[in-house]
């Protein structure tokens, strides 16, 4: 909502002609599978765009085409391509992360009701938990895709204002559907195969978010031989700095919003006092963490030398491998420390 | 059959000659200082590049980017809303000598061709 309002004192700059074309772009965008804060750094980008074209006296066809959908569409292309396997991870994550909250559901049911056909021996139907958790956001993208066409075709969509009754209705029958699906097979095949216990269920998100920050680290950073050639050292540095020293400046712009927003003031310089106690008070919290991580990773390694974690070799190895990249992370954050500071002094 | 085949008319879509050559031409607009997308919309137009309104030239700055050809940063616009400023990376410039090279080179040997053998007899 916050940005949505930044946005419209720039909108409300447009002559008509370019409002027209803004606000089909703008429900195209809004409709579409970005994450919230792309959506709308795509359409500060295009607010730019038209805000420029209208000050040389262009027509809004000069820079969009004749073709709204299709200038949208490579827009959503360029966005898509550059954040494709992020995007995918956490449509994974985010199906796993269902399927885990909908199994803890029917577990939790089952203790107070007793086990049902969708709970066996502690264990949840994998229909009825993977099934939902990735049936419903793929309905959920088809009825977006949907509405976004209808949006650009007719330039509205009548289904837009229920858009969130029709998601609840197809989430329903598509637990409907997992539910019949499961009753028939569990005729006919192993119950065995059919289920799958709550540790599964958290560690499958756990170990794949996990994956995907470390290809995620080693893409922004251009790859294996990019980090690990002499050459680049100096531009990965470059990077960081230009990274945090965006970041910071973001955050500023971002709080001066919210204190003008509340009619009080706020500088640079109350900014530089507020971060630079917070910079020193993670750092305290991370300092103190590190040891307790190390302990616990240290109790990890030994039990699992001594085979007794969770009774399984594979899964202690999982957990030490998470609390090895925690620690990695907690070291790199305190590693921020002397970094932020410097660019803190330096900010303007 | 020779009958069918005359009156087929096949005609040369500009995008397809465009997409090997915009990738250079954005770069080399890039490459003469740090801009922002309208303004590379702008000169392309005016050299008569009429067709990349349609939102072309954003998945080529993502895959110029992509390739570490050029460097972005979001700075203000006068104007108000952020903007996205782009500018060559060392990466860039000598892909872009390579390209020029190319292009040159590309273009002499076709030049040659067509004013040699085509329109004759037609």
């Amino acid at each position: 909502m916050k940005n949505n309002n930044y946005l419209d004192e720039f909108r409300d700059q447009l002559s008509e002609a370019y409002l027209d074309k803004y606000v089909k772009i703008q429900q195209y965008i809004l409709n579409s599978n970005l994450f919230y804060d792309k959506k709308y750094e795509c359409l500060e980008e295009i607010l730019d765009l038209l805000l420029s074209a209208q000050m040389d006296g262009k027509s809004p066809e000069a820079v969009l085409g004749n073709d709204v959908k299709g200038f949208c569409l490579n827009i959503l292309k360029s966005v898509h391509s550059e954040n494709l396997s992020i995007r995918i991870g956490v449509s994974v994550i985010r199906g796993c992360v269902i399927a885990f909250v909908v199994g803890l559901f029917f577990y939790l049911m089952s203790l107070w009701f007793g086990e049902t056909l969708y709970v066996s021996g502690g264990k949840v139907s994998i229909l009825m938990t993977y099934g939902l958790g990735f049936g419903i956001p793929t309905v959920d993208a088809v009825i977006d895709a949907f509405i976004r066409n209808q949006i650009i075709k007719q330039g509205g969509c009548k289904f837009l204002k229920i858009k969130t009754k029709i998601s609840i209705a197809s989430s329903v029958l598509v637990g409907l559907i997992m539910g019949l699906i499961h009753g028939n097979l569990s005729k006919t095949m192993k119950l065995d195969i059919l289920f799958v216990d709550l540790a599964t269920l958290l560690i499958v998100p756990v170990v794949i978010f996990v994956m995907m920050m470390i290809l995620m680290y080693i893409d922004h950073w251009g790859g294996f031989q990019f980090m690990l050639s002499e050459a680049n050292k100096r531009e990965i540095k470059r990077r960081r700095k230009a990274m945090l020293r965006e970041g910071l400046f973001k955050k500023y712009q971002r709080k001066k919003a919210s204190k003008e927003k509340r009619g009080k003031e706020f500088t640079i310089d109350d900014f530089k006092r507020r971060q630079e106690y917070e910079i020193k008070l993670a750092h305290i919290v991370f300092c103190l963490s590190l040891p307790l991580y190390l302990a616990f990773e240290l109790f990890c390694i030994v039990n699992l030398l001594q085979d007794g974690l969770v009774g399984n070799n594979f899964m202690g190895i999982v957990l030490i491998v998470i609390i090895m990249l925690v620690i990695w992370c907690d070291l790199k954050f305190i590693s921020f420390k002397n970094p932020q500071l410097k660019m803190l002094e330096e900010l303007q | 059959m020779q009958g069918r085949c005359a009156e087929r008319k096949y005609h040369m879509e500009e995008s397809q000659l465009l997409k090997g050559v915009l990738e250079g031409c954005v770069l080399a607009i890039i490459a003469s200082r740090e801009t922002y997308g309208y303004e590379i919309i702008s000169i392309l137009t005016e050299y008569g590049f009429d067709g990349i309104q349609d939102g072309t030239l954003y998945p080529v700055l993502t895959r110029l980017e992509k390739k570490k050809l050029i460097s972005c940063r979001l700075g203000k616009s006068p104007l108000g809303p952020k903007r996205k400023y782009f500018s060559i990376t060392e990466a860039g410039a000598q892909y872009l000598t390579q390209f020029k090279t190319l292009f040159s080179s590309i273009t002499q040997r076709a030049t040659a061709i067509i004013e040699k053998y085509g329109g004759k007899g037609y």
